[in-house]
């Protein structure tokens, strides 16, 4: 089951967001914060969960998320938000783990477990229990019964019922999760194994309850926002996130108080270059992986660790981006701006950006400031790329593409390529095969996310309209002025 | 069967909030529903500062009306009956 792209869940926390947002554009973040739970579930209003007291609970810990605090770690819970904006503001950087769980909000999904419905016949034949490995199944009343303590979830049973009456009940997080880096604890809340997470996202995405979020940046990046001393380094899925259009969306950003607005489209169109050169001069018998992808190059780090000798050294465009920004504009903080969780990751150990933020955080910061962009004139970035063709790394294949592009300028012609379009358990194992070198040579283009970063955690587009969006900046791309 | 407007809100706070996801309208209407609809964005049509309860982003126009805290499931239901009711 996929959840749409926005639902009541995301609109809750990008409300929110926005009332923080204009609460600390205002400078009255600790006056107000405590207040806005009581606004947002004022008394007599209707009510999410059992009742207005626990829902004014939970979003005490979104607040607290939002702050950029890991939830779990609360000591004491009669500590006013009023306090927590406090150390926000005094300790004025980015929080190191990136999600955090909602403990109260995690609905303790029953599931996971193995359990037979009232399809069960309580047949004569009884296979069930004849291929149970752990005689864990039992017959009261002429039904079968699984006795959970025994149970180890091997789904031999439901494998061989011929009513189909054994079903798996699947815990929406656990399930999504790729490397098995989520999972219940003794009280059946969800917990994240930080020594495994890749910070992919995807257990945000499917928690119904919305319980997985990400410990933000916004604070920090409000305070630099209003000295006017931030630079905006934009991802090229940003087409299509927001009305308008580029031109209008980085006016947008001006108007938000970015000092400057750079394409990382122009970083990638670096990465492409070096990758292809990479791949001329590499070894022509095994596979080069992409770089670019961070919740991948985790997974390889953490779990695929064969693979690692094969990802490409090539910096990601997000690494060239940064370099030149911090080139041109020294001492300014950096903000990547991207649909991605895993980025955080990749900022923090290279030193490419101060601080990211999504690009559900960015909506949040232009409706607190209540800018209409579709209203405002075009403007042209500060760094952009020299053609439209980069634009394409926002996408599955997109990397690829301009690899192969780069090497048929040069004459070449383009690579035997396979694609890994969204990191799941499968696409892990074709890793694991790949780096053993049974699958041949060539490019492998990894995208953690299926579809690319148009389709990321952190976006709030709608990816077909969004895809449309992208195409024509593809299209009708120019150098910005600065450029030529 | 008449042909009316839908209108889905492309400014800023309806897009952010789930608009652009009905913009993909036409996808999931059938036959004969989708013939008859005529779909169109529009820049803020100036209901998202109203935040009093069940009054949210996005907002729609179905033949005129508007409706507020739109899905596309919700939309789908709304152009198919005021679509019947014509
Ligand atoms: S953005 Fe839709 S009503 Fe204002």
């Amino acid at each position: 089951m996929k959840l749409a792209t926005r639902n009541q869940a995301t609109f809750l926390r990008t409300d929110l967001a926005r009332a923080l947002a204009q609460e600390a554009f205002s400078d009255s973040l600790e006056r107000r914060i405590d207040q806005l739970p009581l606004e947002f579930r004022p008394k007599n209003s209707s009510r999410t969960r059992c009742c207005i007291y626990k829902d004014r609970a939970i979003l005490r810990y979104r607040l607290m998320a939002l702050l950029g605090h890991a939830v779990e770690n609360e000591q004491d819970e009669t500590r006013s938000l009023a306090s927590y904006a406090k150390e926000t503001l005094e300790y004025d950087s980015p929080p190191e783990a990136s999600l955090t769980i909602l403990d109260i909000a995690c609905s303790a999904c029953e599931g996971g477990k193995h359990a037979v419905t009232s399809l069960c016949r309580g047949c004569l034949a009884r296979p069930c229990s004849a291929n149970c490995p752990k005689d864990a199944i039992h017959f009261i009343n002429g039904k079968a019964h699984i006795q959970p303590e025994l149970c180890i979830n091997c789904g031999k049973c439901r494998n061989v019922c011929p009513y189909s009456a054994i079903v798996h009940q699947q815990v929406p997080c656990e399930a999504s999760c790729p490397v098995d880096a989520i999972a219940k604890n003794e009280e059946g809340i969800a917990q994240i194994h930080e020594e495994k997470c890749i910070h992919c996202g995807r257990c945000s995405r499917a928690c119904p309850f919305a319980a997985v979020m990400e410990r933000s940046s916004l604070i920090p990046v409000i305070e630099r926002l209003k000295k006017n001393s931030a630079i905006a380094m934009i991802a090229p899925s940003i087409a299509g996130q927001f009305p308008g259009g580029l031109g209008r969306i980085i006016t947008a950003l001006k108007y938000l108080g970015f000092s400057a607005v750079m394409e990382v489209a122009a970083g990638a169109e670096k990465t492409a270059k070096h990758e292809a050169q990479e791949y001329l001069e590499g070894e022509q018998d095994r596979p080069l992986g992409t770089s670019c992808c961070p919740a991948y190059v985790q997974a390889v780090k953490k779990h695929i660790k064969d693979f690692l000798p094969l990802v490409s050294t090539t910096p990601t465009p997000l690494a060239y981006t940064g370099a030149e920004a911090s080139k041109r504009y020294p001492n300014i903080p950096r903000v990547f701006i991207g649909p991605c969780m895993a980025k955080r990751d990749e900022a923090r150990e290279q030193k490419s950006a101060e601080f990211v933020l999504t690009f559900e955080e960015l909506g949040a910061l232009f409706l607190a400031r209540d800018i209409e962009i579709e209203t405002l004139d075009e403007s042209e970035p500060d760094w952009s790329a020299e053609t439209g063709k980069s634009w394409e790394f926002a996408v599955s294949g997109g990397v690829a593409a301009n690899v192969a592009s780069c090497l048929s300028q040069q004459g070449r012609e383009a690579p035997p390529t396979r694609f890994i379009d969204g990191l799941d358990r499968k696409g892990i194992n074709l890793l694991r095969t790949g780096a053993s070198g049974k699958l041949g040579n060539g490019l492998w283009e990894v995208m953690a996310c299926e579809g690319g970063c148009l389709c990321g955690p952190g976006t709030v587009g709608n990816p077909k309209i969004a895809r449309k969006a992208l195409d024509e900046v593809i299209q009708n791309h120019s150098p910005s002025n600065d450029r030529v | 069967m008449r042909t009316i407007v839908v209108t889905v809100c492309s400014g800023t706070a309806c897009y952010i909030l789930g608009g652009s996801d009905l913009l993909t309208l036409r996808d999931h209407l059938e036959e004969p529903y989708s013939r008859h609809v005529m779909l169109a964005g529009s820049p803020c049509l100036n209901r998202c500062k109203d935040r009093s309860e069940n009054k949210r982003p996005p907002y729609v126009t179905v033949d005129g009306k508007v409706y507020g805290n739109m899905t596309l499931e919700t939309l789908v239901k709304t152009v198919q009956s005021v679509l019947d009711a014509s």
